[in-house]
């Protein structure tokens, strides 16, 4: 039982981060209309810009955490003023093409300037622990974790509370309506695009002490951030936060009592049978 | 006109395409010497393995300078013609080119198992050599290939090794008997870390040792609490682990977050073994075992003179190519060995240099000594029943051998690990 609990708590833990990597994409999707292929490539990029600074300045990624934070929204906005809105208006399939080849570029480009290496930041803290009782935990995964759910829930509370974030909720309704209503949509739509970048960069910040950065380290999140943004609904947040938090739990428990080799079949089960009863997702709009 | 445009290009297509067999099949005539013999090498030169891909290609390269200016192959200067595969798709297609539009004969590779049998179903079929020094997986030598060549031992045999040292030596070491010994494995799901693991497993029923678990995950896992978690239930005396790079930090990470380290950790080649495996732990490292081929041997173990110079002018290159390595990588080494060997040992002895005849002189070539330390002896399979596979430690930060004792330079440290759990 107590290994049980241990389990599952690892798994929330997991289920944070994968949270937090994902609510970028739910939020450009929903908002923007536009599915980012490259959205792994911005975690790859903030893990990189931790490991450099890091290497540099011997600030670790929770000392350097608003310099990131603010190259990131940098890169961001630069990607979207000079590549992304230029096809706002495209066929989808053109988006997706680009932003696919995008992720190619920023892959590669990594690789040259970089090279292969696994890069590691390795504070006193990486291999900390605080016990609870029987309980283990791994400093940095809970770091990470209060952190990640931390910033979920501004995101959340900036849509719901704030002008700027009803209207990305009302773009994200009817984008017609909402121009009508004069609301500025590409100013939105940057906006949008810039948080949904930081917010990934945060979470490449996060686990920075505890996985190495590498030119496709990205796209293993990737793969598990579409994963969790459909099965929370696409364009919703509290959705993608609970669906990360559900895919890490539920790739723990498979860990555990199938084994580890089971972990990502044990989410693609869950994920096809979303699909099946729940075609929108667990918190979609039909 | 635009027309007439089209149809002359298709022409001009064609014919260079003409050409370009024309030249590919002269080859093995008995042209004037002047003309080239093309080689391929095909490691991952971008990707997760591009490090070690690009220093294997590195080696290749060096080898071939020395075989060309001792002469190059039967008179023929050796030209080589470079791919990247960082994946099995990658190696089919790449392999597909080297051999369709460049004409090669031979080819180097190819550092992960699955490129190398990926590359393999191409080779095969078009009657091309493939010298593999990279990948281990059983499956490559046991397909039946004809002209698949593996200079390095193949996983089963070096999951056996391992077990074998473990039964004869670390158990004593731990004052336990090898039937009171629990041992477990966790692999990564590849055909390499599959095949590796089976062979370990076959080895502990053999010998009669307590086998607790077995796991097997995808290398691109980012979380082993679960796994670590249900091994500690386990509680193995020794841990045979197979991995890459990555997971093997965070497997040793989280064995040690969670308190959970066994007395000894057997790790089998690639992860465990790379430069950044020890780089990244740091002093924890000391203690960890990693199985695989001999790797920078001392110079005196090459008896022969003109071998001793090989092996330490391709050192002295490498290491002003990649200045920052302290010592020459595994991989890079037996793609050294492989490619050297292959062009300056076997291919002179070939009557003809096309896939029959180099063939022949592969499987007949016997020698006593590469420049991995073992010798060079096929099997009708294509393995080299010659190499054998090396018990290494890591020790301050560097690999030492500390079995076979001809190529030992070191002694066994922190049996059980400093940093073993409860």
């Amino acid at each position: 039982m107590e290994q049980v609990l241990q389990v599952l708590i690892s798994g929330i833990l997991s289920g944070g981060i994968y949270a937090l990597a994902s609510v970028g994409l739910a939020l450009i999707f929903g908002v923007v209309g536009l599915v980012n292929f490259a959205h792994g490539e911005y975690l790859m990029l903030a893990m990189y810009i931790a490991y450099w600074i890091y290497n540099f300045s011997g600030l670790d990624p929770y000392q350097s955490l608003i310099i990131n934070l603010a190259v990131m929204a940098v890169i961001g906005y630069i990607t979207f003023k000079v590549i992304m809105e230029r096809v706002l208006d495209s066929d989808h399939s053109i988006q997706m093409l680009l932003t696919l080849a995008l992720s190619m570029v920023l892959q590669n480009l990594a690789l040259m300037f970089w090279k292969a290496d696994y890069r590691n930041i390795r504070i006193d803290m990486t291999n900390d622990t605080m016990n609870l009782g029987f309980l283990t935990f791994n400093t940095p995964r809970v770091l990470a974790f209060l952190i990640a759910i931390g910033a979920s829930v501004l995101l959340y509370l900036y849509l719901q509370k704030t002008f700027t974030g009803a209207a990305m909720r009302a773009i994200s309704q009817n984008g017609k309506a909402a121009q009508l209503m004069g609301i500025n949509i590409k100013r939105t739509y940057g906006l949008a695009f810039v948080i949904g970048t930081t917010l990934v960069g945060l979470a490449g910040l996060l686990i920075s002490p505890i996985y190495p950065a590498y030119p496709t380290v990205g796209a293993s999140f990737s793969t598990l951030a579409f994963i969790v943004v459909v099965l929370g609904g696409l364009s919703s947040v509290p959705g993608a936060i609970f669906g990360g938090l559900v895919i890490g739990v539920v790739e723990s428990l498979a860990g555990y009592f199938a084994g580890p080799a089971y972990q990502q079949a044990a989410y693609f089960l869950l994920f096809i049978l979303v699909l099946v009863f729940k075609p929108n997702g667990l918190f979609g709009r039909s | 006109m635009k027309k007439n445009l089209a149809i002359l290009l298709v022409l001009v297509l064609l014919l260079s395409t003409l050409v370009g067999c024309g030249g590919g099949s002269g080859n093995g005539g008995d042209s004037e010497t002047a003309d080239p013999f093309k080689v391929g090498a095909i490691y991952p030169l971008s990707g997760a393995n591009a490090l070690l891909g690009s220093q294997c290609l590195a080696a290749v390269k060096i080898a071939i300078d020395i075989v060309n200016a001792n002469g190059g192959v039967q008179g023929r200067q050796v030209q080589l013609v470079e791919a990247d595969a960082p994946d099995p798709t990658a190696a089919t297609t790449e392999a597909g080119r080297l051999v369709d539009q460049q004409g090669v004969q031979v080819i180097f590779g190819s550092l992960a198992s699955g490129n190398a049998l990926a590359i393999a179903g191409v080779t095969e079929k078009s009657g091309v050599t493939l010298v593999e020094s990279g990948g281990i997986a059983d499956a490559l030598t046991d397909s039946g290939f004809k002209n698949v060549f593996r200079i390095l031992d193949k996983g089963g045999l070096r999951g056996a090794a391992g077990v074998s040292y473990t039964a004869e030596y670390v158990a004593p070491m731990l004052n336990i008997a090898p039937k009171d010994l629990k041992v477990a494995i966790i692999h990564e799901e590849s055909s390499y870390g599959t095949s590796v693991a089976d062979g370990a497993e076959k080895k502990i029923k053999e010998l009669g040792l307590n086998l607790v678990a077995r796991e097997h995950y995808n290398s691109t896992i980012t979380d082993m609490s679960a796994l670590v978690l249900k091994l500690k239930e386990a509680k193995p005396d020794v841990l045979f682990t197979v991995n890459y790079i990555n997971d093997a930090i965070l497997l040793v990470d989280t064995l040690k977050q969670y308190d959970a380290m066994p007395k000894v950790l057997m790790g089998c080649g690639a992860g465990t073994t790379d430069p950044n495996f020890a780089g990244t732990i740091g002093a924890d490292s000391d203690g960890i075992f990693c199985t695989d081929m001999p790797t920078n041997l001392p110079l005196d173990v090459f008896a022969d003179e003109a071998m001793k110079n090989v092996v330490s002018e391709f050192r002295e290159r490498f290491r002003k190519e990649f200045p920052d390595m302290n010592n020459v990588s595994v991989a890079a080494e037996a793609a050294f060995a492989g490619s050297y060997t292959f062009l300056n040992n076997i291919l002179p002895n070939a009557k003809t240099l096309d896939a029959e005849g180099i063939r022949e002189a592969a499987l007949t070539t016997k020698l006593d000594m590469t420049t991995l330390g073992f010798g060079w002896d096929l099997g009708d399979d294509g393995q080299n029943y010659a190499a054998s596979a090396n018990i290494n430690q890591w020790q301050g930060g560097k690999v030492v051998t500390v079995y076979p004792d001809k190529l030992k330079n070191g002694e066994v440290i922190n049996v059980p690990l400093p940093i073993a759990g409860q």
